[in-house]
């Protein structure tokens, strides 16, 4: 890297969270670009999460900030700007899947019964996968390969943390199915997190 | 239970400091974006070029809409208050009208029926008059109600010398006709309205006996 570039950036960073958002409420582009190069990557890896491919994610991260940019005068500065902008790119994402999976919930429910329980081996593999080391990279790929239901629920649940009660308001569905979801979306990552680490191991 | 805390946990671990570095394509396109979304957005302190433009088109349709309604109420009055002619020229005794139940009181609203005059020397035709005039020549005419004319000016324009062999001379002479008018709504009003009428005579030559 040139020090010309070192110190471009390092001025980058020197630019704290209140004035960038005092500017971008002015809507000084200048700011605007400045708060995209601070927090872009952090909301691209929310979006590739939420995201079935990197189009997806890229589309939900350009929809997302504009919309951070409409509402960014609403933010009243007295939580955590990324908490609220994460929750705003989130928000988003929930709202673009949530037109196109609802119909899926209803699919996934009728093959509840499906699903063999056994919860024995389930725990042998659940072992293996918290001692090998695996990219988040990796599990957004095992993520993309998930119905959209159970990887909805997974990121809200697991990730984002939200409570059954908030994934079920949000998402539009009963408590019954994000939890039954839930475990399903569980039982399938491990199964295809043990296939990963079974592929790891034979390399 | 524990398992499930423990996957969960590293799940979000394996999450907590990743980030997706964006490529520059990327950020040129929002960029754009951006541009765009500022320049739509509507603020006081950004009064732009594009609001300015939009507020000129808003007054100027506003204002047009306002004067097309108003010239049409207006219109709308001016055909109901249908004024009702009263008297005529004494040399004049009748004219075509609008309506046929108001024969009486023949009706010159906006448009006024007058006619297009042709002289005929020969004979008079009694049937097709509608307007005799004793010329000043002591020649007696008789004029042929044949069109409809809107108003004086619209006379003078329409008014074409027939191509009929048989008129050799075209004499044009004006004519004023006093009309007192009354309105539809039984309000009398007792204006005068001045009304010139050109008229184009033709008279009709007697034929020449062969010698």
């Amino acid at each position: 890297m040139q020090p010309s570039q070192f110190f471009l950036l390092s001025c980058k960073s020197m630019i704290d969270d209140s004035k960038i958002i005092a500017g971008c409420k002015k809507n000084k582009h200048k700011f605007q670009m400045a708060l995209f190069d601070k927090y872009a990557p952090m909301l691209r890896a929310v979006c590739l999460r939420y995201a079935t491919n990197t189009a997806d994610a890229d589309d939900l991260l350009q929809e997302g900030f504009i919309k951070i940019l409409d509402n960014i005068s609403k933010y009243t500065e007295k939580g955590s700007f990324t908490a609220w902008i994460k929750k705003i790119v989130v928000n988003n994402a929930i709202n673009y899947y949530r037109k196109q999976t609802k119909y899926r919930f209803d699919e996934i429910n009728e093959n509840l019964h499906s699903f063999d329980d056994d919860e024995q081996s389930d725990n042998k593999i659940e072992t293996r996968i918290l001692d090998a080391n695996i990219d988040p990279e990796q599990i957004i790929e095992i993520f993309r390969d998930l119905p959209d239901g159970y990887r909805m629920v997974l990121n809200l649940y697991v990730i984002d943390g939200y409570s059954h009660n908030e994934i079920a308001e949000k998402l539009g569905i009963s408590v019954s199915t994000s939890k039954s979801q839930l475990s399903r979306a569980r039982k399938t990552l491990i199964k295809k997190t043990e296939i990963i680490i079974n592929q790891m191991q034979e390399q | 239970m524990m398992s499930k805390n423990k996957l969960d946990k590293q799940i979000r671990k394996s999450f907590e400091n990743y980030e997706a570095p964006v490529s520059q394509e990327f950020k040129l396109k929002l960029s754009k974006k951006i541009t765009r979304f500022n320049f739509l957005k509507f603020n006081l302190a950004s009064f732009n070029i594009f609001y300015l433009t939009l507020a000129i088109i808003g007054i100027v349709l506003v204002l047009s809409v306002s004067l097309v309604a108003k010239n049409k109420s207006n219109n709308d009055n001016s055909i109901e208050n249908n004024i009702h002619l009263l008297k005529k020229e004494p040399n004049i005794k009748s004219l075509d009208t609008t309506t046929k139940e108001n024969n009486k009181k023949p009706i010159i609203a906006d448009t006024i029926k007058i006619t297009k005059k042709r002289v005929n020397d020969s004979e008079t035709n009694l049937s097709n008059s509608e307007q005799t005039i004793d010329s000043s020549n002591t020649t007696k005419i008789t004029v042929k109600t044949d069109s409809q004319i809107i108003n004086s000016d619209f006379i003078n324009k329409n008014q074409k010398p027939t191509n009929n062999p048989d008129t050799i001379e075209t004499q044009e002479t004006k004519k004023t006709v006093y009309d007192t008018v009354v309105s539809n709504v039984n309000v009398t009003i007792k204006d005068t309205v001045k009304t010139v009428v050109r008229e184009t005579i033709k008279i009709k030559k007697p034929r020449k006996k062969d010698k």
